[in-house]
């Protein structure tokens, strides 16, 4: 579905030419959740920009199928707060203008989705960290894309939350076999998600592994062995932080 | 801010007038000022009377109104202009920062006399001070709006291929409109003072004129009729904004009501 070889992306800092994705290579297959997990300034959002076709990249390739739509999802869910959340989700297809009648529909059966049909008319400011980020991916769904892309969209939301919104990602793959490329810091939700996992370091990809746990996965994966034993091998495989301040106890506090 | 709360607001206003005249005329009772120095409420509501059947009034608010209004839009429009601009173009902010700080340092009511001179006593006078007042503040906080824009709103219509005209109305004025809003309530005042200034520098109608016209035949009941007026003429235009406030950005001022869910 979408194939990119040695991809090299520069940025110039001033006049410093300050290189953020050194190589990579990439293949994403359809119905496919592939996972780059790396801190923070690896790289991540570069490379989801430019599978978009937002960034131009420096050299390398980009193959996408004909035609190939996107539906991009932020980091914060980015609502508009003057418009409610039907008038959210479809502002894409407002800038498609796509006409008023066929936009409803496609709002309702995006908002159906991810089970917020409810909340049509409700504005941003009374929606909970979790609902806004759903009505986020409600308007990344709305036209219909083969590909979501996925920045750390649930970053920003409690663990339990979290945890939440990774099984409702799941059932919603489940549904309609949507291609994910989704960029993470967090490797639960990348194991719990993911067919492939990528450790972005400097630029590169620096390691790769191909997550055999069975389909559908829900709550009660988290609790297998085998989603554990994940767990722990790609954390045995993160390089290690450099120069992380140490932190240094000069007297054991008591406590009263 | 809801219609029950602007109605039960109105009340109170009125209550609070009615027991402003109250007072006053307890005042004219107890400290007997002479009528030329300080009116009491009778003699200016019989004055008020006197003017408004004679039509003499509705001539000269009808004056100071239209002044003020073209000149409140006029500015505005073009404070919205310059506003939206330096926002958007780096050069134009280059260009006329320094002298928009120059300007500003000025009492915007200095220039009325230049303007006499440029532009003659007629009613386009009045009207320009008057625009030339409101210019500024509209401009500023119409600057103000456009760079509050956020980042990644920007980023999501650049996602979604947005124009640069969608860009504008789906987004950046939207975004900007609570900014425009207060210049706007800022300015609605200001109109007022620029309209009068223009009256002050010479005419035979207007509310200006009234109070000049009062004040050499020490015709204090008028004078405090002509301020009624001016005031009246400013609130009504402050109201009409505030009014335009609550039907544009209705849910979104309701987002600053914590705990009462509409």
């Amino acid at each position: 579905m979408i194939h990119v070889e040695a991809l090299r992306k520069t940025f110039m800092r001033g006049t410093v030419p300050h290189v953020v994705l050194d190589g990579i290579d990439l293949h994403v297959e359809a119905e496919q959740i592939v996972t780059v997990i790396g801190r923070s300034g690896s790289g991540k959002s570069t490379l989801l920009d430019c599978l978009m076709g937002l960034e131009q990249p420096t050299s390398g390739s980009i193959e996408r199928k004909q035609g190939l739509k996107f539906g991009y999802v932020f980091q914060r869910p980015a609502l508009l707060p003057w418009r409610t959340v039907a008038g959210n989700v479809g502002l894409p297809l407002v800038v498609a203008k796509i006409p008023k009648q066929r936009r409803r529909e496609m709002v309702q059966d995006a908002l159906n989705k991810v089970g917020l049909n409810y909340a049509a008319g409700l504005y941003p400011f009374q929606l909970s960290g979790g609902m806004a980020q759903r009505v986020a991916i409600a308007r990344a769904l709305v036209q219909d894309p083969d590909v979501l892309l996925l920045d750390e969209p649930f970053s920003a939301l409690d663990p339990l939350l979290r945890e939440n919104m990774n099984v409702n990602l799941l059932k919603l793959w489940q549904i309609t076999r949507k291609t994910m490329v989704l960029v993470t810091h967090s490797i639960d939700e990348a194991v719990i998600l993911s067919d492939r996992i990528l450790l972005l370091e400097k630029g590169r990809f620096i390691q790769q592994f191909d997550i055999d746990l069975a389909r559908p996965r829900g709550f009660d994966t988290f609790k297998t062995p085998q989603f554990a034993e994940w767990v722990r091998l790609i954390h045995a495989h993160l390089p290690e932080q450099p120069n992380l301040p140490r932190v240094v106890l000069e007297e054991p506090h008591e406590l009263v | 801010m809801n219609w029950s709360d602007s109605w039960r607001g109105l009340v109170k206003l009125g209550l609070y007038a009615v027991s402003l005249i109250v007072f006053w005329q307890l005042v004219i009772w107890v400290v007997r000022p002479a009528p030329w120095l300080f009116p009491s409420p009778t003699a200016v509501f019989s004055r008020l009377g006197d003017l408004a059947s004679s039509g003499q009034l509705w001539r000269h608010v009808g004056i100071t109104l239209s002044e003020v209004l073209s000149g409140f839009c006029g500015g505005s429009a073009l404070g919205f202009l310059l506003g939206y601009s330096l926002s958007r173009f780096a050069w134009v902010e280059r260009l006329l920062s320094p002298l928009l700080v120059a300007s500003n340092s000025v009492p915007v009511v200095a220039f009325a006399p230049l303007l006499l001179l440029w532009f003659g006593s007629g009613f386009q006078t009045k009207a320009i001070v008057a625009a030339v007042m409101v210019f500024l503040p509209v401009g500023l906080n119409t600057l103000q709006g456009f760079r509050a824009v956020r980042d990644v709103h920007r980023r999501l219509m650049f996602s979604l291929h947005a124009n640069r005209r969608q860009i504008f109305l789906l987004l950046e004025l939207p975004s900007a409109l609570p900014s425009i809003l207060t210049g706007l309530k800022i300015a609605a005042p200001l109109a007022v003072v620029g309209a009068v200034v223009g009256e002050f520098l010479g005419t035979w109608e207007g509310l200006g004129f009234l109070i000049l016209d009062a004040n050499a035949r020490l015709d204090t009941p008028q004078l405090f009729v002509a301020l009624f007026c001016l005031s009246w003429v400013g609130m009504g235009l402050y109201f009409a904004i505030q009014f335009l406030e609550i039907k544009v950005l209705g849910p979104q001022m309701r987002t600053k009501l914590p705990g009462k869910p509409p």
